[in-house]
């Protein structure tokens, strides 16, 4: 595995994200600006991660992978996370106050590119270990195993419900 | 979002030579594709950097052309999705095979479209974990039901990948369907990932991506999430039929409840036996009886008439006429009752009935009396006997109810044997399927 090469491929030369710093969308009924944006590589692939404010300084992440979309807030207590070497792909793991959720997938990431305004602890270059997990009606989670534990939750969301604006043009389409 | 059905995007594409051919293979997406194939010998080429590893060279003979080519774009439930890849699959324990073909559009992402015995379903993949009861998934308040289990293959691969593609790659796989839903499920050590298909009809694939007739296949049998209209019609059908029959069987109820069922006269009526043998009445040789005159309640409603013979091995005749006293309006009726019985070879038998009943309808109310002429014959000796005879006011009707349970009725049994017919042709090639007690 070469993540340095897997960067220089991921370039933006290739970009082909329909989102930019300044597009605009629409969640749970409120709207949200994306400001900057982390792009993750594990070994099979990339996602981005945009960091976004809505209105009050209220800050997220949509996760863009694979063609998903999914809305997630830090979430405050990470107290009752598993140990990383206890998490398996099926696992259950309980997030109180919002209840189970499935483990996905389990990737060692690798922060290859940012842009714009982000928050202090991201940074370029960061490796850790991300869990992502699946809940009931849409739910969604992250773990994230770094120098300390941080989760993430919220939502999937299709396309269309984001309503959003101000979308990079993309040649072609 | 432009793109018309059937166009080719104007679109930079990224190339480089085949490390293991030297031909040159394109990468449409290589941001998002993460293995690409090429088409001159095949090999699965790592596109995750620029050193173009070989992942996996090709050494089967045969290869399979997609029916919709590669890099075309159509538009389906009004997204415009161009086919970027394309997999042949192989059921290991049947060897059957069929064909996926990878849709993309950058703004919702990846869909699968697939071709199976020539039918065609659109497969987005899907977060939402199902729950599980026996043989049956839930999500939602949808449930579907299992219809295959078992292993597959990548048998043969062409285009461009989001993940690392491999001839020979083997998942388990179940598939739970709720036509014309499938959900689909596909497990590797790795991961499970869930999703649900949508049956397409083939010529909307056929006119979203320009396919030449010559490249569609004709579709056999009913697929696993095919829409039957006779299970659809079937549905509604029985739901109709279940009212009516409710509706139908609450009216007879009520009729039953309502009616008098009373009897408003009885006799027994005398008349001397005959040893005649011949087996036919005469009814210038009947006894002639008249009743007094009896009261009918009711204005306009049926009258059951019960006539009872003393008979053994013998034959009562009855010509009877029920008069109304005030209009002299007239009913008549006409019975033989006959009852033989004996042994034969040591054997007993029977024939016949001592009584027998006629139910005359739209009688009115008022007053009646009875004219009988009786005859009868067979007798062992001349002696003086009686018959009864009954009058019964307002009994409960059947007839009418059950010609009307037959006459609606009959539509929705058709229906429901075509239907039947369709799901148990759906379900033949399932292990699971719920018209055979053990397979």
């Amino acid at each position: 595995m070469d993540l340095e090469s897997i960067g220089k491929m991921a370039e933006l030369q290739f970009e082909i994200t329909p989102f930019q710093i300044g597009t605009t969308g629409m969640y749970d009924n409120r709207k949200f600006e994306i400001i900057g944006r982390l792009k993750v590589a594990y070994h099979d692939g990339f996602w981005n991660e945009w960091y976004t404010i809505f209105g009050g300084d209220d800050t997220g992440w949509l996760a863009e992978a694979q063609g998903f979309l999914g809305m997630c807030f830090a979430h405050n207590d990470t107290s009752q996370m598993p140990s990383v070497e206890t998490v398996q792909p099926g696992k259950l793991i309980e997030i109180k106050p919002n209840g189970y959720y499935e483990v996905e997938d389990i990737r060692r990431v690798h922060c290859i590119f940012s842009e714009g305004e982000l928050p202090m602890n991201a940074v370029q270059g960061r490796r850790s270990t991300s869990v992502d997990l699946a809940g009931a009606n849409g739910k969604m989670a992250t773990i994230e195993y770094g120098e300390t534990v941080r989760v993430y939750t919220g939502l999937y969301q299709e396309f269309d419900d984001f309503t959003f604006q101000n979308l990079r043009r993309l040649d072609g389409w | 979002m432009a793109g018309s059905a059937g166009t080719k995007p104007a679109k930079k594409v990224t190339t480089f030579s085949c490390s293991k051919c030297g031909a040159p293979v394109s990468v449409r997406y290589p941001g998002h594709s993460m293995s690409a194939v090429c088409d001159r010998c095949f090999s699965v080429i790592d596109t995750t950097n620029d050193a173009f590893r070989v992942i996996e060279t090709y050494f089967k003979q045969m290869q399979v052309h997609p029916r919709i080519e590669l890099g075309s774009r159509g538009e389906l439930n009004d997204k415009t999705w161009e086919v970027i890849g394309f997999v042949v699959r192989e059921d290991i324990a049947s060897a059957f095979k069929w064909e996926e073909y990878l849709l993309f559009n950058p703004y919702y992402g990846y869909r699968w479209l697939t071709c199976n015995n020539g039918h065609w379903s659109l497969v987005t993949t899907v977060k939402e974990k199902p729950d599980f009861s026996s043989n049956d998934a839930k999500i939602g308040d949808k449930k579907y039901k299992l219809f295959y289990r078992g292993r597959a293959k990548v048998f043969f691969v062409l285009g461009e990948f989001y993940w690392k593609v491999a001839v020979g790659e083997e998942v388990w796989m179940a598939d739970y369907i709720r036509p014309p839903e499938m959900l689909s499920m596909e497990e590797d050590r790795a991961q499970k990932v869930w999703s649900i298909s949508e049956y397409i009809e083939p010529k909307v694939v056929q006119e979203a991506f320009n396919v030449d007739d010559g490249s569609m296949a004709t579709p056999v049998g009913v697929a696993p999430n095919q829409p039957s209209p006779e299970t659809q019609a079937w549905k509604k059908v029985g739901m109709y039929w279940g009212i009516f029959l409710a509706v139908l069987t609450a009216l007879q109820v009520l009729h039953c409840s309502t009616v008098l069922n009373r009897v408003e006269y009885e006799v027994n009526v005398p008349y001397m036996t005959k040893q005649d043998s011949t087996l036919v009445a005469d009814t210038k040789k009947a006894e002639s009886w008249t009743s007094p005159v009896f009261e009918i309640a009711k204005d306009k409603a049926n009258v059951e008439i019960s006539i009872k013979g003393d008979v053994d091995n013998s034959w009562l005749y009855v010509y009877g006429e029920l008069v109304n006293d005030d209009t002299n309006e007239t009913f008549s009726f006409e019975r033989t009752v006959e009852y033989y019985h004996g042994v034969d070879d040591g054997e007993s038998w029977s024939e016949g009935h001592t009584t027998d009943r006629i139910t005359i309808g739209n009688v009115p109310g008022g007053k009646y009396y009875f004219n009988l002429d009786i005859d009868n014959g067979g007798a062992k000796a001349t002696e003086r006997k009686t018959m009864y005879l009954e009058l019964k006011r307002d009994i409960a009707g059947y007839a009418n109810y059950l010609w009307c349970l037959l006459f609606i009725s009959i539509l929705p049994i058709c229906v429901f044997f075509r239907s039947r017919a369709t799901e148990v042709a759906r379900w033949s090639d399932s292990d699971y399927s719920p018209y055979q007690s053990s397979s």
